[in-house]
């Protein structure tokens, strides 16, 4: 619609230039928008250099003939042109720029008119950032058509798992490329100051990513900070302030308490009782006589607190009754304090930004402190030269207890496996307290016997109860006085200088330097827990990376009879990436909460290792269009990468692209109902060489030998890895179909792209059984998958009269995933990998519930015939090592996923919501499994989910969960069971906000405020209630990790 | 004039572009010749570098570190420790680390860590004196010919000393049918996949490892004593009666462990009270050192069955039937010493005690199974000399001791087993091993806890049942095309 428009106002003053001959008169007018006059607002005659501003009172005054075209445009609004007519005064209206066709989309290398692209981009400008009110990084990412993102952790800080039109490899990294400012970005995401940024560009297919061409396979995340315009001396600043508080997004698990936890125990040691051939009466009797040896703990005042009957003992009382998930939980606070100043001259243009973030996590004792600072200069020294540089550096602090995986010290964990009748203090059998005698402070009970008692006194009389799982541990002294402290330092800068040696020929070279440290300071105190063996542990390490870019490229862009647009570009890129990881460990530290170094005693750990990767790069693009109507595109890379060897080093990456703009089109031109039509189409081949950052994985082409398998003194080596110099690059192969549209003056438009990858040669450490060579694997190219897809993006304006506006976007997309050829079919834990396959589809047992006459658990397995091959019929076993694994049918990828966003303004008010959803996909919950272990293979009084009560008891019990029992039977043994439905929809966001009036403002010298509220993920529905949190990980798998905050927060944002 | 200008200046403007151009453009191309080839390993060397000293250290370092992934299937020692819990004399009461192995649970899965760890870590250790003996061949690295072919010896008997541990852990005993399924050998470097065979051709394989192994172990300059993590002639011979026991070849067991302990003297009991946790020990013949880097914290063999560290799982307890063996002038009952009065934890032993850094040496072979072993072999040829070889050991660990009154070689052989069990017991899994040998049923006794469950007091395991066996590990099936399912141990 826009170029359409302007073709016409062209073509009208031509003729008018043709048949006028004009005289210079000055035109004067007001530009309004729908609230009133607009100041600033630029107004330049078409085809020279003639310009003026409108002043406060949205007035301007600029010498024209008739005949001239003003182009009337303002940041954020249509950019308008108006030709002039008779009249001296020329009155605009301008409009909201709903759909920024025209906007600049920064792509690979380059900027580019979103008209002009011809590739699948999407954008999220800073209008987007802007009107959606998000506050992160991930959350503005979340919902974009194609990304997949998923939140991994309530860690704040934590950077959450992305993948771009679905899984990216068998073994290699899968992650999309980061681009901040023109170079490789390899730090957390969510250490770059989000106010800082001016918009993301998410490159999609071989058109777009094409340049990239030796990483950007897996996808590009392009990110631009924002920079300083020209204000004519006048500076901006902006001040954003917010406080909030925070916690977990959904319920935890509904567990147990400890009368019910006791009567479980005392129900499954019945059960093995009848089961060990004794009779029903006097196995529940035996069970309630033994039941608090089994036990341990007795958090009643009785010594048989659960009679024969299964029902507390008549006059029992409870004398605690432990809710773990408090105890290892917090609120969590969080402050974010953002001021930025931008401004300049002519010459010079600056951005200037600082930043304050101090956020909890929800686990106990979980912090994050960030400070940040950019500066972005720009300055034409010489028509001729322009020199700049992006420059930021970011400095975070946080103490992470740890709260995911299998290990001792997950509090997540703890509080899932250690139920309620376990007391936090040492409780002896009258309900007293164990305390000290000077201080009176209760001493911590740590499972272990009263043999450490806590901070006061360290070495207790023993003689306690113990727990036999999670001993010694005790989660508030120990995630109080340990240390797991991670401080990290990003300085990043980026200099360049352009030369422009001709009107069309633009040099530019840009040298992007990235340097990252990691400090890890992890304590363990001396008086409790693991290190009380060694009188307290302190580990330090120093990991730091080093990431440089050399980039040259050679911009040329030529328009001919201002219908043939030409551009190319030639380029030359290095790239190095260097770790060095160093660190060191003490043991031996008899003062407490002196955790450096000098004061332990015993070196007990040193070492250092460094890992450097290269790449070196040529390439180019060239870029046709003719009218704006056919464009045809095409890109070449030529990458070479340390990781291989020989010519295998070498990839040869290319892409074409066209588009055809309907719109243009003379059959379409005059019509109402569509604006703008589209066609796109791209393909193109790109490679991917990153399959991880150790030795194993930079030097894959060298057979190798672990050094350092050392006994006292004398040096040793070991084969870890047989060679490959064949390997090389894996390549993708990708296929795009898009249509951008436009209907009903622009009230509706979007996005439609159907996508196809081929991915080759794919990577992967070969696996052979341990019998052979002690199953020592080599890395191979030799599988294949595809990922086909679609992506739909709408947006629509349902309402706009002058006090309200209610608009709509939506994005949805789809991935399907198959692997097209691999040597021999791959088990890799609840997945297989074979030919046909999702990659993610789920492969274990099948559960065939419980049987309703013994209770056992049951699954199916093949029926076999005489030559031990399946007949094709299944039949049922409770023995678990004779189930057949199958095929579930179940993927962890989702079917749908995307977002909705509804923005509401009325007047000075706006409201929004954000619903992401992700539908379709499997989640197999080994969290929910252990919570359901029904003691088998379980320590009695290992936390158990309410569900547990609907175990089988007697003969025609017709349930879903087998009989309890201390015996083994494995019936949490990894099988379908535990195969939950992850569909969810979470309400990411709710904002609402006021903004003054521009009028009362100017009393206070201030040029915008607004006031707001925001609620993050306080509403989510899941399909399966069983999960506590379906949005937990990418593979589809739990592992008592912590997840998504729910945050609400209050702030403002001024500029003045 | 406007055009003379215009000239200048392009030329100031292509004179700096030129500069800047060869300043960037040559900084780039000097980097280019060696810019991709610089990046190197800095924590791997290949396979030229690799010496036959490196690559025998680190097959020593392979074995005695191994780590399966989770605390109790780490180091060479927790392939016997899980053994140990398997018998009678040791017992998990808690649930707590080895209780799947203690209650038998490990048997009836072919995805336990156990059935892993056994399967893994002796097929690495076939696969590193596979590679010491073709570092031998091929990268002799000026080394003397007796050198090498005692570092070929080490990597034979090491090689076999893996089998045997394989195919007891997997197979019954070879004097129950030695046409049953073996498990796949592997005496190459090449790829093919192997299947199970037979115990027959394993046990030929292990036969000739070792007859090779001594012929050449008896080159080279002796053992240091530093060395003693290294298999010597003796060592060697002691790994061989091993094996010859286990076949019943008792002549030859006999003759091997009687020239095995030549030079070696048993200890007396201030230092078998020590804590078995050093490897200069005089009667220990081969044993694994550490020092404080080394030192596996929480995963070492300690932590399970030190109730003295300051940290460790103590995890591990003494059954009280096993504590009733003992006279009470044994040297050896003093070292078992209450624990807690809770069900289970009455006896504790203190046998092995941790260094306080937790270095702890780990003992692989001593002087008094060599005894123990001559004894047996001698019971069916020679019994009255079988007796003295007994007593000799007997007497050394209670002075009260006197000669068996064992009528029949089958009476005096369960009492070398006793006493098997009293003198080894958290060594070697002795008493597990030693039952499975002799095809015995196994049924627990004195304050063993798991009442109801799994493994039980009062029942009992009958010799014939499969649960005797492992199963062998899925992946091996799933990656192995020799194996397939139909080559799975049964179950009961």
């Amino acid at each position: 619609m826009r170029s359409k428009t302007k073709w016409f106002f062209t073509l009208f003053s031509v003729l008018s230039l043709f048949f006028s001959f004009a005289q210079e008169r000055n035109i004067t007018g007001v530009v309004s928008d729908e609230i009133g006059p607009l100041p600033g607002v630029s107004v330049l005659i078409k085809g020279t250099q003639r310009s003026a501003q409108t002043n406060f009172d949205g007035k301007f005054e600029i010498s024209a003939k008739q005949g001239d075209v003003l182009v009337v445009s303002f940041l954020g609004k249509k950019t308008k042109e108006v030709a002039v007519g008779a009249s001296a005064v020329v009155n605009v209206s301008l409009q909201d720029d709903v759909i920024q066709i025209e906007e600049m989309v920064v792509t690979a290398y380059q900027n580019k008119k979103r008209e002009d692209i011809v590739g699948s981009v999407s954008t999220i400008s800073k209008k987007d950032l802007d009107d959606q009110r998000v506050t992160t990084v991930t959350e503005a990412l979340q919902g974009v058509a194609g990304v997949s993102l998923v939140n991994t952790s309530g860690q704040p800080g934590s950077s959450p798992t992305i993948r771009i039109r679905g899984p990216q490899s068998l073994s290699g990294n899968q992650d999309p490329l980061i681009i901040l400012d023109g170079a490789e970005f390899r730090g957390n995401l969510n250490s770059i100051n989000f106010d800082d940024v001016s918009s993301y560009s998410i490159l999609k297919d071989a058109d777009a990513v094409g340049l990239y061409g030796n990483r950007g396979a897996r996808g590009v995340v392009v990110i631009t900070t924002k920079r300083g315009s020209d204000k004519k001396g006048k500076d901006q600043i902006n001040i954003g302030m917010s406080y909030g508080i925070s916690d977990k997004a959904t319920n935890e698990y509904d567990y147990v308490d400890a009368t019910q936890m006791m009567q479980l125990v005392w129900q499954a040691q019945k059960n093995s009782f009848i089961n060990a051939g004794i009779d029903p009466l006097t196995a529940a009797q035996a069970s309630s006589m033994n039941l608090v040896n089994l036990t341990q703990y007795n958090p009643f005042n009785n010594a048989m607190p659960i009679n024969e009957s299964g029902d507390v003992t008549p006059g029992a009382a409870l004398l605690y009754d432990t809710n773990w998930y408090d105890v290892v939980t917090q609120k969590a606070f969080r402050q974010d304090v953002n001021m930025s100043v931008s401004g300049g001259n002519e010459k010079t243009q600056y951005f200037a930004s600082g930043s304050f973030l101090d956020s909890d996590g929800f686990m106990r004792n979980s912090k994050f402190k960030r400070i940040g600072g950019r500066l972005n200069v720009d300055s034409q020294v010489r028509d001729w030269l322009k020199i700049g540089a992006s420059s930021a550096f970011t400095n975070s602090f946080s103490n992470v207890p740890v709260q995911t995986g299998s290990t001792f010290s997950n509090n997540l964990g703890f509080s899932r496996s250690v139920s309620n009748i376990f007391p936090i203090y040492q409780t002896n059998p009258d309900g007293s307290f164990n305390a000290d005698p000077v201080t009176g402070q209760r001493y911590y009970d740590f499972g272990d016997g009263w043999v450490t008692n806590g901070l006061n006194s360290t070495l207790g009389a023993g003689g306690g109860p113990t727990r036999g799982f999670y001993a010694p541990y005790n989660p508030i002294p120990i995630t109080d006085n340990n240390l797991n402290k991670y401080d990290r330092i990003n300085v990043d800068v980026a200099p360049y200088l352009e030369i422009t040696f001709m009107k069309d020929l633009k040099f530019r070279s840009q040298y992007s330097y990235s340097y990252y440290l990691l400090a890890s300071n992890e304590y363990y105190d001396p008086r409790f827990g693991d290190a009380r063996g060694v009188d307290g542990r302190s580990n330090k390490a120093r990991n730091t990376t080093e990431t440089y870019t050399l980039t040259n490229t050679l911009n040329y862009s030529k328009v001919l009879n201002e219908k043939h647009t030409f551009t190319a570009l030639l380029g030359q890129e290095l790239y190095n990436n260097t770790q060095n990881n160093v660190s060191v460990g003490r043991t031996g530290f008899p003062i407490a909460g002196l955790d450096e170094l000098v004061n332990g005693a015993l070196i007990s750990a040193g070492t250092s290792v460094t890992f450097q990767n290269r790449l070196f790069s040529y390439f180019g693009r060239a870029d046709y269009d003719y009218a704006k109507k056919y464009y045809i595109g095409g890109s070449y890379r030529r990458d070479a990468s340390s990781r291989f060897v020989g010519d295998n080093q070498w990839g040869n990456f290319w892409s074409v692209g066209a588009a055809w703009n309907l719109a243009e089109e003379n059959f379409l031109k005059n019509s109402t109902f569509l604006n703008a039509l589209k066609l796109r189409a791209s393909y193109g081949e790109v490679g991917n060489e990153d399959i991880g950052s150790t030795s194993q994985f930079l030097f894959p082409y060298l057979g190798a030998n672990e050094v350092g398998w050392n006994i006292v003194g004398e040096t040793g080596v070991i084969p870890v890895r047989a060679a490959n110099p064949d390997l090389t690059w894996e390549k993708h192969k990708k296929t795009n179909f898009g249509v951008d549209f436009a209907f009903f003056n622009n009230r509706l438009s979007g996005t439609f792209e159907y996508f196809s990858t081929d991915i080759d040669d794919l990577i992967y450490a070969k696996p052979l059984p341990a019998s052979e060579n002690g199953g020592l694997s080599t890395w191979v190219n030799s599988a294949s998958m595809t990922n086909k897809g679609w992506e739909l993006e709408l947006n629509s304006v349902n309402i706009q009269n002058d006090n309200f506006k209610w608009t709509t976007s939506l994005s949805a997309s789809q991935v399907k995933n198959e692997i097209t050829s691999i040597p021999s079919a791959l088990p890799t834990g609840v997945f297989r990998w074979e030919q046909g396959r999702d990659r993610y589809e789920f492969w274990m047992a099948e559960w065939a519930g419980v049987n309703s006459q013994t209770g056992e658990p049951q699954w199916y397995k093949d029926v076999v015939d005489g030559a031990g091959n399946p007949t094709g019929e299944k039949e049922v076993t409770s023995t678990f090592a004779d189930a057949t694994r199958y095929y579930t049918g179940k993927s962890a990828l989702p079917k749908l996923e995307g977002r909705i966003h509804n923005k509401f303004q009325y007047k000075n008010f706006d409201l929004g919501f954000a619903f992401v959803y992700r539908l379709g996909q499997y989640v197999y919950n080994t969290d929910y499994a252990g919570l359901m272990h029904g003691f088998h293979g379980s320590n009695p009084g290992t936390q158990l989910h309410q569900d547990i009560q609907d175990a089988w008891q007697q003969p025609g019990d017709i349930t879903d969960v087998p009989r309890l029992s201390l015996d083994n039977d494995q019936s949490n043994s990894q099988s379908t069971r535990w195969l939950q439905k992850g569909d969810f929809v979470r309400l990411r966001n709710v904002s609402f906000g006021y903004t003054f009036d521009k009028e009362v403002l100017k009393s206070l010298e201030l040029s915008a405020l607004r006031l707001y509220v925001t609620a993050d993920n306080y509403w989510t529905w899941k399909k399966d209630d069983r999960i506590d949190d379906p949005e937990q990980s990418y593979g589809g798998t739990t592992s008592n990790s912590s997840t998504v905050m729910k945050t609400i927060t209050f702030g403002l944002n001024v500029s003045f | 004039m406007f055009r003379f200008n215009l000239i200048i200046y392009n030329m100031k403007k292509t004179f700096v572009y030129f500069l800047l151009s060869f300043a960037l453009v040559g900084t780039f191309s000097c980097e280019t010749d060696s810019f991709l080839e610089d990046p190197k390993p800095t924590d791997e060397v290949s396979d030229d570098v690799v010496t036959p000293d490196l690559a025998l250290v680190g097959m020593y370092s392979a074995y005695r570190d191994f780590y399966g992934g989770s605390h109790d299937v780490a180091t060479s020692k927790s392939f016997y420790l899980g053994a140990e819990v398997m018998g009678r004399d040791l017992q998990v009461p808690d649930f707590n680390w080895y209780i799947f192995e203690h209650r038998w649970d490990v048997v009836e899965s072919a995805q336990a860590r156990r059935t892993y760890y056994s399967w893994e870590m002796n097929y690495k250790l076939i696969f590193h004196a596979n590679q010491v003996l073709h570092i031998c061949d091929t990268n002799p690295a000026g080394l003397g010919e007796d050198v090498l072919n005692n570092y070929r010896g080490q990597a034979l008997a090491l090689r076999a000393n893996a089998y045997y541990n394989l195919i007891r852990s997997f197979q019954f005993t070879y004097a129950k049918n030695p046409s049953l399924p073996g498990v796949p050998i592997d005496i190459s470097l090449d790829s093919n996949h192997k299947s199970r065979g037979t115990v027959q051709q394993v046990y030929d394989q292990m036969y000739a490892d070792m007859n090779d192994a001594l012929s050449l172990l008896s080159s080279g300059a002796p053992r240091l004593a530093m060395h003693k993590y290294r298999v010597d002639l003796n060592v060697a011979k002691g790994l061989f009666a091993r094996i010859a026991l286990e076949k019943r070849d008792w002549a030859l067991a006999a003759s091997l462990a009687s020239e095995a302990r030549q030079g070696y003297n048993l200890m007396g009991n201030a230092d078998y009270t020590a804590g078995f946790n050093d490897f200069g020990n005089a009667e220990w013949m081969w044993g694994f050192p550490y020092i404080n880097s080394e030192n596996f914290g929480f995963a070492s063999f300690y932590s399970f069955i030190d109730h003295e560290r300051g940290d460790g799982y103590k995890d591990i307890y003494v059954n009280s039937s096993f504590y009733n063996l003992f006279s009470a002038t044994d040297v050896r009952r003093t070292l078992i010493v209450p624990g807690a009065p809770a069900p289970g934890k009455q006896w504790v032993t203190r046998k092995f005690r941790d260094l306080p850094d937790l270095s702890g040496h780990m003992v692989m072979m001593r002087a008094s199974e060599m005894y123990l072993i001559q004894a047996e072999g001698l019971a069916y040829s020679d019994l009255s000399a079988a007796k003295q070889v007994l007593l000799q050991l007997a007497q050394q660990r209670d002075p009260n001791a006197t000669l068996s009154s064992a009528a029949t070689a089958a009476a005096f052989v369960e009492e070398v087993l006793v006493e098997r069990r009293k003198e080894l017991y958290g060594e070697l899994g002795t008493d597990f091993f030693d039952m499975k040998r002799y095809q015995k049923d196994m049924t627990r006794t004195g304050n063993a806890v798991w009442n109801a469950v799994g493994f039980a007091v009062g029942q009992t395991v009958p010799a014939t049942s499969n649960k005797w066996n492992l199963l062998i590990p899925q992946e091996e099936i799933d990656l192995n095309d020799a194996i397939g399912p139909e080559d799975q141990n049964p179950l009961d």
